[in-house]
């Protein structure tokens, strides 16, 4: 019989399953021999002991929350300028050719509490699927590029510093609308919002990869 | 799973909704280990741990008279850090710039088998790792799991199931090992 771990694990874990399955696989003595050895591994994870933070955190936590929060409106408007300063070099763009990334353009005037909700669709939760893949594709793209060089012009430095701190502020803000299961709508305005900085991102790298070849 | 968070006192709490950096602070000790070792275990680097650790807390500094109040506020911070561990994986520079599996977490002195067992999870796949520590060892279920991931429950529950396959895998490479080879090993990770 071919057992699949998501099933033993299932009954490990007392979730519904198939009464008929769970009945075979604990008389099976395999099995059931497995199942105590991943509820030893599931006992064990739960026993490793806590690892102790190092000295000095607690003062920079200190003074990080004394300082007022960065605004990112004008953080945004000078990535958007940056990414349009680039714009002709990503018109020889030989990938942008092939796949051009549809959402792609300056975020300036796309702050989060402004977010546009779509009306309620029936294909929302296919487009949902399909950002999130374009997410995953341009994450793959971005890796691919490899690792930002030490030596670049300071605005092209800034730019990218910049979109990255804002894909963090929306990471932050689905990571919350995921777990409250906050509206369809706006989850997906921000995985669609995700989307373009990672586009934008993805165009000044690629630039400033190019121009770093010559 | 509600009984294995540190006790916070009242008072603390109270104290610390009004903005009293000093209560503030003993929360910090109180809960600083279980937030780090939480986000060790997660992301596998030391270095990404502590910065979990301080947005966790400058979060917590931040947002704290929006916490209600009527649930246990150990489950509310590591909700908080949870989330940040997640934007962490998410984040695709910053795991090129701190390969996860680079730079694995000093795990605490203990018997040869944690040992093992920290290795092991250390070697596995961001996100399975992930989905193992927040099933088996924080309590969640495949559909808050899937929830906060933009995933499914179905994803999770064959994450899991991967995670183990692949954990029975490595630990039996472990047995092959002495203790001392393991201890040694460690050692020069930290």
């Amino acid at each position: 019989m071919r057992v699949r771990t998501e099933d033993l694990l299932s009954v490990r874990d007392s979730e519904p399953i198939d009464p008929l399955l769970r009945e075979r696989l604990t008389a099976d003595p395999d099995s059931a021999r497995e199942i105590e050895r991943l509820a030893r591994v599931r006992d064990d994870l739960r026993r490793l002991p806590p690892i102790e933070p190092p000295h000095g955190v607690w003062e920079r936590i200190a003074a990080q929350a004394a300082r007022p929060r960065a605004r990112m409106r004008p953080a945004l408007a000078a990535a958007a300028a940056a990414v349009a300063a680039v714009a002709g070099l990503l018109l020889a763009a030989p990938w942008r050719a092939g796949d051009p990334p549809e959402t792609a353009g300056p975020p300036e005037n796309r702050v989060l509490p402004a977010l546009p909700l779509e009306p309620e669709a029936p294909d929302l939760e296919t487009d949902y699927a399909r950002l999130v893949a374009e997410s995953a594709r341009l994450e793959l793209m971005l890796a691919e590029l490899g690792h930002t060089p030490q030596l670049m012009n300071a605005g092209t430095a800034g730019t990218i510093a910049e979109l990255e701190d804002y894909i963090v502020l929306v990471d932050e803000q689905l990571s919350y609308a995921e777990a409250r299961d906050a509206d369809p709508r706006y989850r997906h305005a921000l995985w669609r919002e995700r989307v373009d900085a990672m586009s934008a991102l993805l165009h000044v790298r690629y630039a400033q990869a190019r121009t770093q070849t010559y | 799973m509600t009984g294995r968070f540190p006790k916070a006192e009242p008072e603390w709490l109270e104290r610390a909704r009004r903005g009293d950096m000093h209560a503030h602070a003993r929360l910090y000790e109180t809960f600083a280990p279980m937030v780090y070792t939480l986000a060790c275990r997660m992301l596998a680097s030391r270095s990404e741990a502590e910065d979990v650790l301080q947005e966790t807390f400058v979060e917590v500094i931040r947002n704290m008279r929006t916490w209600r109040g009527d649930g246990e506020f150990g489950v509310w911070l590591r909700r908080i850090a949870v989330n940040k561990c997640l934007m962490h994986l998410r984040s695709c520079w910053v795991s090129r710039q701190a390969p996860l599996d680079g730079e694995p977490p000093a795990p605490a002195r203990h018997a040869a088998s944690g040992l093992a067992l920290e290795r092991a999870l250390a070697a596995l796949p961001a996100k399975a790792r992930a989905v193992v520590l927040l099933h088996d060892v924080e309590g969640y279920t495949h559909q808050e799991i899937g929830r906060l991931m933009g995933r499914t429950a179905s994803f999770s529950k064959s994450q899991l199931a991967r995670a183990h396959d692949r954990l029975r895998e490595l630990l039996q490479d472990e047995t092959t090992k002495t203790e001392a080879e393991l201890c040694e090993s460690v050692l020069k990770t930290c």
